[in-house]
């Protein structure tokens, strides 16, 4: 079950928009989630890359790690939430590939039901938020 | 930063047959490495040709091979150990079923027999079982005159146990023959009466333990498939796979990843070589 909130936040004379997805893996090991986001410029806004943080929403037992991947082009990196339960989201990641689709999957490393929630958003090379679409396209 | 790549290993057949083609591939990526930098991720594109049903693929972490050497393992064993005065004659390693025979020539006499289990397999923990058999002879080879608590000479004696890492000593007296004379030896014959025991070696699991710490991911159009080893198959026909291997730890790894281009019944499918798109 997928919950996808577009929060509008004014700061300033920008316009902030923050986008947070929250999510579960079913139990299979090889269960993942499919996203693809696509970044567009926004007016004068471009779109230089996308910004993600994901958080573990499962309890501190539960034993596997939850991992998102981010890629674009020739482009990916990897980031886990390295501890469950806690109120500490992953560290924040960055793929600078401008404008166009970027592809998210989500996973885990061991078998076992887990929730998972993460913030993302498109931004320019100087942090204002452009346009971001997604597509919700495997939910496992 | 990585190892340099090794080179991609690819096996072709190819055997015209009657005008037609058969190809079989066997396709991996060759030892690959993934450095412990935080987020680091490989990733290659793989192209399916034309007639690919699906895409099947095995990770393995290079480290946890386990090789199939089979230790070896002494099995049970005794000692034996003649000795009189500054005089000592031995055999040793007499296995279960098997004897051996150890001679001392020093004359009339007490003659001390020392028998231990010294290299046994101590896994092994059923005590062993043995006979003696003595015999004092002159210098012809005649039975001469002797006597022990073990039995009596040249009669094998009732079976005697010993345990793992324990001892036993027996005194025997060789003294002259009335008309064959002198003694010239004692031969002690040493039968080890154990039942050979079936050694077994821990059965050892063939697949290598997941263990977690290494990951791939499969693309291809709207549908992702993750892996933490063994094997997995996407089924998005011909085409471009993207398939992405990282750490959830950020663990350097050692890993290979082999991989198939199949048809709905199971043929292999030629495939593209392996391009690397990014290698951390």
């Amino acid at each position: 079950m997928k919950r996808l909130v577009v929060g509008i936040l004014a700061s300033l004379s920008l316009t902030t928009q923050a986008h947070d997805f929250s999510g579960s893996l079913g139990e299979s090991v090889n269960a993942t989630d499919y996203l693809w986001v696509n970044c567009k410029a926004d007016g004068t806004i471009t779109a230089d890359k996308l910004y993600f943080q994901l958080s573990s929403e499962s309890p501190a037992t539960s034993l596997p790690l939850v991992s998102a991947q981010i890629a674009k082009g020739n482009a990916v990196t990897n980031v886990t939430d390295l501890a469950n339960g806690d109120s500490q989201p992953s560290r924040g990641v960055e793929l600078v590939t401008g404008e166009g689709m970027y592809r998210i999957t989500l996973n885990k490393n061991r078998a076992g039901k887990m929730n998972y929630s993460f913030v993302y958003h498109c931004q320019s090379n100087s942090g204002e938020h452009a346009e971001t679409d997604t597509l919700m396209l495997q939910d496992q | 930063m990585k190892d340099i790549p090794n080179p991609l290993r690819r096996v072709c057949l190819a055997i015209p047959l009657l005008g037609y083609a058969i190809y079989a591939h066997s396709l991996d990526t060759g030892q690959q490495s993934l450095s412990a930098t935080v987020g680091a991720t490989d990733y290659f594109k793989i192209t399916c040709g034309e007639n690919t049903d699906h895409f099947r693929m095995s990770l393995i972490e290079s480290d946890v091979l386990i090789t199939n050497n089979t230790p070896t393992i002494p099995p049970q064993i005794l000692n034996a150990k003649l000795t009189k005065l500054k005089l000592s004659a031995a055999a040793s390693a007499i296995a279960a079923g098997s004897s051996k025979d150890v001679t001392l020539k020093d004359g009339n006499g007490a003659y001390t027999l020392s028998i231990d289990t010294v290299g046994t397999n101590l896994s092994l923990k059923t005590a062993q079982s043995y006979t003696l058999l003595y015999r004092c002879v002159n210098a012809q080879g005649s039975l001469t005159t002797g006597s022990s608590t073990v039995a009596k000479p040249a009669v094998e004696s009732v079976v005697k146990k010993l345990a793992n890492n324990a001892s036993a000593k027996y005194i025997i007296n060789c003294a002259k023959h009335p008309t064959l004379g002198n003694t010239a030896q004692l031969t002690v014959k040493l039968t080890n009466k154990t039942v050979a025991s079936q050694i077994t070696t821990p059965t050892q699991n063939q697949t290598p333990p997941l263990s977690g710490n290494l990951a791939a991911q499969i693309i291809k159009d709207q549908t992702a498939i993750n892996t933490i080893g063994g094997e997995v198959n996407i089924q998005e026909g011909s085409g471009d796979y993207l398939m992405m291997v990282n750490s959830p730890i950020n663990k350097a790894q050692n890993y290979q990843v082999q991989y198939n281009c199949l048809s709905k019944n199971n043929t292999e499918i030629p495939a593209s070589g392996l391009q690397i798109l990014q290698n951390q």
